[in-house]
């Protein structure tokens, strides 16, 4: 009457992981090696990835192409304003010139200032020059500056001249010259006699002008040309080496004077900002990296899950295991071979509760005294498992000790009591122990918190001894041992009490069936066991609930 | 299965005068519910009383887990009694052979 831990009921889940049994040798699965579900994770993740980043490079390149469109068209506006700066000193000096009727000092006196490096000149011209048209013939009345380089080509120079004293209106030709090319502007003035001023401005070296940070190019690989076409000769001025203008261009066309200057631009930098050229590649890598963990994580749950199941079904096994091997071992420590004793017939049944993971601590021992006398003991350590298993095994063989010592029943109690102690060892134990005498037909018994022993004769009924505590609950607890009667061919039955209590009923109810159930049974001693145990085994499961062990001794006389 | 048969433990604690832990039982004392109790004892013990006193008149029935409960007391408290025990009870503590350890007179003695 000593178990306090439920055993708990799963033969059940056991028996459905009886076939899944784990083998030790399985292989670790690779680390890299994606499951089927963990692939196809990864695929959909990457696909995702790629798309998300084909739209965010599709629509960065569509804003740097339109904000390309608008620069392009700002930076024209910006050369477009650079016109009248040109224009109007040369228009002034035309005028100049008509009105004091090409008198050479006073074009001078006022162009030298736009001149450039003149004293505070502000001007861009390095040339500057008056021509009177005599017909269809130019005639060259005052130079400032240095010579101009269209005087050098004298064809191109007249053509030019004669075409822009056609209309007063701003006329611009170049580049010319070869060495230092220039840009050439021009403009005639109303009226007869017609005078046109003529100026040069010095084209860049190369025709490379790197930009300011802060202007309007900034950001823009151009190339500007005089007329639409965008030969090599026409270029007026680029910011690159690499000209023409490659890659994705934008054209804008800039009314200049009687002509027009085209500027092709590119793309220097990022127009839309590091961000948003970044962002493709960002959301590339994120996602891959997103799509990565995703898959790895996945798999890892997948695998942790499949290894839960593994461990479970191995836990399973391995406590399947333990019980068995636990049930050995105490089945070893049980005496192997009943005492051959004349004139008595002994028979022992150690009966396993339903199946679960720990084992109890009930025992029986036979010790034969001598040729006439067994000294016999049936106990119950309380609680389960390995610790009960190991307190049992040490009360057996003490209690072997003190029997060899010659010590009777209540002495081998009394001497019990030092070697248990609940408080410490959270244990006790309850032991029913005596010598039976075949000659005199006596029993010798001393009881510590067992249950009654069944003595069955003609009648039959429990042994009344004085029970004294459980081994453990008292540390010098006086036994007493009480000497009985047996009739002839009696039965003793010791016992634990897995057979006589159940969950719900009275110990008394238990008693009263064991009773009628050794009563009524005939046969040998072990017949009478086997239908002691048939009887009194729970009809609902078949098994007791706890651990049984039981002691017949049979007076053959 | 326990619970469908409806068996109830009911633990109801009191402190008498001075250190002394009454714990009164009600209900049915057996392997389904005897949690309540083992935990009510551990809890009694860790506040070291003079005595702890178990009042099992509302007690109507008690197995072997219930000694294992009671006893568990025994090894950890200087003074463990029981009181009011049904004859049932009585019964099962006298057959356990611990009616003198838990301050019942016993008829059996």
């Amino acid at each position: 009457m000593v178990d306090t831990v439920r055993r708990t009921r799963h033969r059940d889940e056991l028996d459905a992981h009886a076939d899944g049994r784990p083998t030790s040798g399985r292989a670790r699965p690779n680390p890299i090696r994606l499951s089927r579900f963990g692939l196809a994770l990864l695929a959909v993740g990457l696909i995702a990835t790629a798309a998300l980043s084909w739209t965010a490079h599709t629509i960065n390149e569509r804003n740097e192409n339109r904000l390309l469109a608008l620069q392009t068209k700002q930076a024209a506006t910006v050369l477009q304003a650079v016109i009248p700066a040109l224009q109007t000193p040369l228009a002034s000096a035309a005028e100049i010139a008509a009105t004091s009727d090409g008198n050479a000092a006073r074009f001078s006196s006022y162009i030298k200032g736009y001149l450039a490096g003149a004293p505070g000149g502000t001007g861009s011209f390095v040339s500057a020059t008056l021509w009177r048209m005599a017909g269809r013939t130019p005639r060259l009345i005052a130079t400032v500056g240095a010579a101009p380089e269209l005087v050098a080509h004298t064809a191109q120079e007249r053509s030019f001249l004669r075409r822009a004293a056609k209309a007063p209106a701003f006329d611009v030709v170049g580049p010319v010259g070869t060495d230092h090319p220039r840009l050439g502007f021009a403009y005639a003035s109303a009226g007869r006699p017609t005078y046109v001023v003529y100026a040069e401005s010095a084209l860049p070296q190369g025709r490379r002008a790197p930009s300011a940070p802060d202007s309007a190019f900034a950001e823009l690989r151009f190339a500007m040309y005089l007329g639409r076409s965008t030969q090599p000769a026409a270029l007026i001025e680029a910011n690159t080496d690499q000209v023409p203008i490659a890659g994705h261009t934008a054209r804008a066309t800039v009314s200049f004077g009687t002509g027009v200057v085209t500027l092709v631009a590119a793309r220097a930098g990022q127009l839309g900002g590091t961000l948003a050229q970044m962002l493709w590649w960002i959301v590339a890598l994120v996602g891959t990296a997103l799509a990565i963990t995703a898959a790895v994580v996945a798999e890892r749950l997948l695998r942790r899950r499949r290894a839960a199941e593994r461990l479970t079904s191995e836990v399973r096994t391995l406590l399947s295991e333990q019980r068995s091997i636990a049930e050995t071992l105490q089945h070893a420590l049980l005496p192997q071979q009943i005492p051959d004793i004349d004139g008595l017939d002994i028979a022992v049944r150690y009966i396993p509760g339903v199946d679960g993971i720990d084992i109890g601590g009930d025992w029986y021992d036979l010790i034969a005294l001598d040729e006439h006398r067994v000294f016999f003991v049936v106990g119950d350590v309380s609680g389960r498992g390995l610790a009960s298993g190991s307190i049992m095994a040490s009360l057996l063989f003490a209690i072997r000790g003190f029997v060899s010592e010659g010590h009777g029943p209540a002495e081998v109690l009394d001497r019990l009591g030092a070697l248990l102690d609940v408080g410490r060892d959270s244990h006790f134990a309850t032991v029913v122990c005596g010598i039976a005498d075949i000659d005199r037909h006596e029993i010798t018994l001393a009881n510590a918190g067992h249950l009654p022993p069944l003595l069955i004769g003609e009648q039959g009924d429990f042994v009344q001894v004085p029970t004294g505590p459980p081994i453990g609950v008292r540390a010098h607890a006086p036994y007493t041992a009480v000497t009985v009667r047996v009739p002839r061919r009696a039965t003793l039955l010791a016992y634990t009490d897995g057979l006589v209590e159940r969950r719900g009923e009275s110990l008394d109810v238990g008693l009263r069936q064991l009773h009628s159930s050794a009563l009524g049974s005939s046969g040998q001693l072990e017949d009478v066991l086997s239908t002691v145990v048939a009887e009194l085994a729970p009809s609902d499961s078949g098994c007791f609930d706890d651990d049984t062990a039981i002691l017949g001794v049979r007076w053959q006389n | 299965m326990d619970e469908a048969r409806g068996a109830s433990l009911h633990v109801a604690e009191s402190v008498d005068a001075g250190d002394v832990i009454v714990l009164a039982l009600s209900g049915e004392l057996d392997l389904s519910t005897v949690g309540p109790l083992n935990a009510a004892v551990r809890d009694a013990i860790e506040r070291k009383p003079e005595a702890l006193i178990f009042d099992l008149a509302g007690l109507k029935f008690m197995d072997s887990s219930g000694i294992a409960a009671l006893l568990a007391a025994v090894g950890a408290v200087s003074s463990v009694q029981v009181r009011n025990p049904s004859g049932i009870v009585q019964r099962v503590i006298e057959l356990s052979g611990l009616a003198q350890t838990l301050g019942l007179a016993s008829a059996a003695d």
